[in-house]
């Protein structure tokens, strides 16, 4: 008697003890059940040559990724893409952390109006990438579009060209419409580190006698340094992930002649949009994803590590 | 900056020059689109940037009734709101327990929750797909919530467990001592505690739901059940050559998301770069 009763409140003080689990459960369900299984599941899906209906039986081993990776027409499709990519991120990065740099320069000047300026900076970053697309679309329509009537009137109506149309111009218009939505994210990240920069220290280093170069080489540019290695890396993830203004602009054989298709339509095309006659898709598709995030998942560590870096310092 | 020579205001004439051209570069483009809104077709094609000879507000209400735009918006108001109270709600609890209490496997919860911060899930979106669709959520407000609530916890456990953690023990301790468990002390103490965190999150979150085109675009098939961003993507394949529609739908999806941003741009920027920014 007394020993089942003593069991008994040992069970409920375990219980109570142990009852704050339950406020973690729903947490980690939905996360094990929408985030992680997937991610496990899409490598074992990669292994197989699997059309997307039926079971999955069909076990090629690496055979999806060595596709990828030296078998054209695959492979011919994969480094297409992949330097498109590369392509994207350089300007992507090079416009972020220079022109970013320069225009958050600019802004911490103590000028008359930077909180205006720096709002509508940023304000394109507050638009759906999809109204983006097609606000551009308009803009940019090669009949009567806006672009090309304001280059007819200033003269310069031989570039009035049907910009998204013709494969040498449409990589790159599309960049700079990516870049119209993005470039104010990192004109604050750079701006608040460079109003992060103590006064005293720049006093000092004059009391000193150092000049205008010392001070931004020996003090501004190191400390400038963590939010360019923030940029660069969200840039690279960005770009690596870019799909949404190609597909809608270009559509998922994002045109013309491929000029434009990077990992994203490639992949979306391959699990979802058919690739003829290998009925493998699904398989292939999943090969493709694993590579990109072997691709990303460096530069997303070194993100999270940034940012947890600055978490403790804070 | 004492001195005010003639090279001085040169200087910031050229600043502010560049500078507003730049903001020109940005607000240009959109305040075309909002005034070719009220235009009718004849208008758009034969002068698409002055002002439009009357405001007529004939293409909103086509664009709302007839083109559907009405449903595309309840439908973005619906499922960003319900994703970011439920996405509040379990990443607050969860945040709260592995930061305040001891227990085995504690750290390497939140590692796990961490590493979903590294994973871009529209990477995993064939499983993802399969398991809705295994699950009868596919074309279901359901399904697309659960999507984005799941997507929405890494992030937002990683903001509100720094915040849980430099809460002070002395509160709790008292708490405690009155006899409050675990859920009373999170609901009546920590939250109004964390509530600048949590409206951080909130923004963030919000933002990347109600912008989203990739998941409700792989998810949902019928177009009464479209967010705006999906809606609008239908719309222009639908009206190609109807400009002055296709204007007053941009519109729509824009003007609501451009005032409410400037009526807090603070907070806003705030959310969207929490985490880059300390």
């Amino acid at each position: 008697m007394s020993i089942a009763g003593s069991q008994k409140s040992k069970k409920t003080t375990w219980i109570k003890k142990y009852s704050f689990l339950l406020m973690l459960f729903p947490a980690l369900l939905l996360y094990s059940i929408f985030i992680l299984y997937p991610f496990f599941n899409s490598i074992y899906i990669s292994l197989f040559k699997w059309s997307g209906v039926g079971p999955i039986t069909d076990f090629v081993g690496l055979d999806n990724y060595i596709k990828w990776l030296t078998e054209p027409p695959y492979s011919t499709m994969f480094y297409r893409a992949l330097g498109h990519n590369v392509i994207v991120f350089i300007i992507n990065v090079i416009f972020s952390v220079f022109f970013g740099m320069l225009v958050a320069f600019l802004l911490s000047q103590k000028i008359k109006g930077s909180n205006f300026y720096k709002t509508i900076f940023f304000m394109p970053h507050t638009f759906s990438l999809a109204v983006v697309a097609f606000l551009w679309g308009l803009l940019l329509n090669p009949q009567w579009g806006i672009v090309n009537n304001l280059l007819k009137s200033i003269g310069l109506g031989k570039f009035a060209l049907p910009w998204l149309g013709n494969e040498h111009t449409a990589l790159l218009v599309i960049i700079l419409i990516g870049l119209w939505h993005s470039l104010g994210f990192p004109i604050l990240v750079f701006l608040s580190a460079i109003i992060g920069i103590p006064q005293s220290l720049i006093e000092a280093a004059i009391v000193d006698g150092a000049n205008t170069r010392t001070i931004f080489s020996k003090i501004v540019m190191p400390l400038l340094i963590p939010p360019m290695l923030t940029i660069s890396v969200l840039t690279f993830i960005g770009s690596f992930g870019t799909f949404e203004l190609i597909f809608l602009l270009e559509g998922a054989e994002a045109g013309p002649f491929y000029s434009t298709d990077v990992l994203g339509t490639l992949f979306y095309r391959t699990a979802f949009g058919g690739m003829g006659s290998t009925a493998s898709g699904m398989g292939l598709g999943a090969a493709l994803a694993t590579i990109m995030v072997i691709l990303i998942i460096p530069f997303s560590i070194l993100s999270v590590w940034f940012q947890t870096k600055k978490n403790v310092e804070y | 900056m004492v001195y005010a020579g003639k090279g001085f205001r040169v200087k910031w004439i050229l600043i502010h020059l560049f500078l507003i051209v730049y903001a020109i570069t940005v607000i240009y483009p959109t305040i075309i689109v909002i005034l070719n809104a009220f235009k009718s077709n004849q208008e758009i094609f034969n002068k698409p940037y002055g002002l439009p000879s009357h405001f007529s507000l004939k293409n909103f209400t086509a664009a709302w009734d007839e083109a559907n735009f009405s449903v595309y918006f309840k439908n973005s108001v619906f499922v960003s709101i319900a994703s970011v109270l439920l996405v509040l709600l379990l990443s607050s609890m969860a945040a709260y327990v592995l930061a305040r209490f001891k227990f085995k496997g504690n750290f390497v919860i939140y590692f796990i929750f961490l590493l979903g911060l590294m994973l871009p899930l529209r990477l995993a979106i064939i499983p993802l797909y399969l398991i809705i669709r295994d699950l009868h959520l596919l074309d279901t407000f359901t399904g697309l919530i659960l999507v984005y609530v799941a997507s929405g916890l890494s992030f937002s456990i990683f903001i509100l467990y720094t915040f849980f953690k430099n809460i002070p023990n002395e509160l709790l301790e008292a708490a405690r001592m009155e006899g409050a468990n675990a859920f009373q002390i999170y609901y009546k103490i920590m939250l109004p505690l964390v509530r600048p965190a949590l409206s951080t999150v909130a923004i963030f979150n919000f933002m990347s739901y109600w912008n989203d085109f990739f998941f409700p675009y792989i998810l949902m098939s019928s177009p009464e059940k479209f967010t705006i961003p999906v809606g609008i993507a239908s719309f222009f394949g639908e009206y190609t050559t109807d400009w002055s529609l296709l204007f007053a739908g941009l519109s729509i999806s824009i003007i609501p998301v451009i005032i409410v941003f400037f009526i807090m741009s603070k907070q806003f920027i705030q959310g969207l770069t929490a985490g880059a920014i300390k």
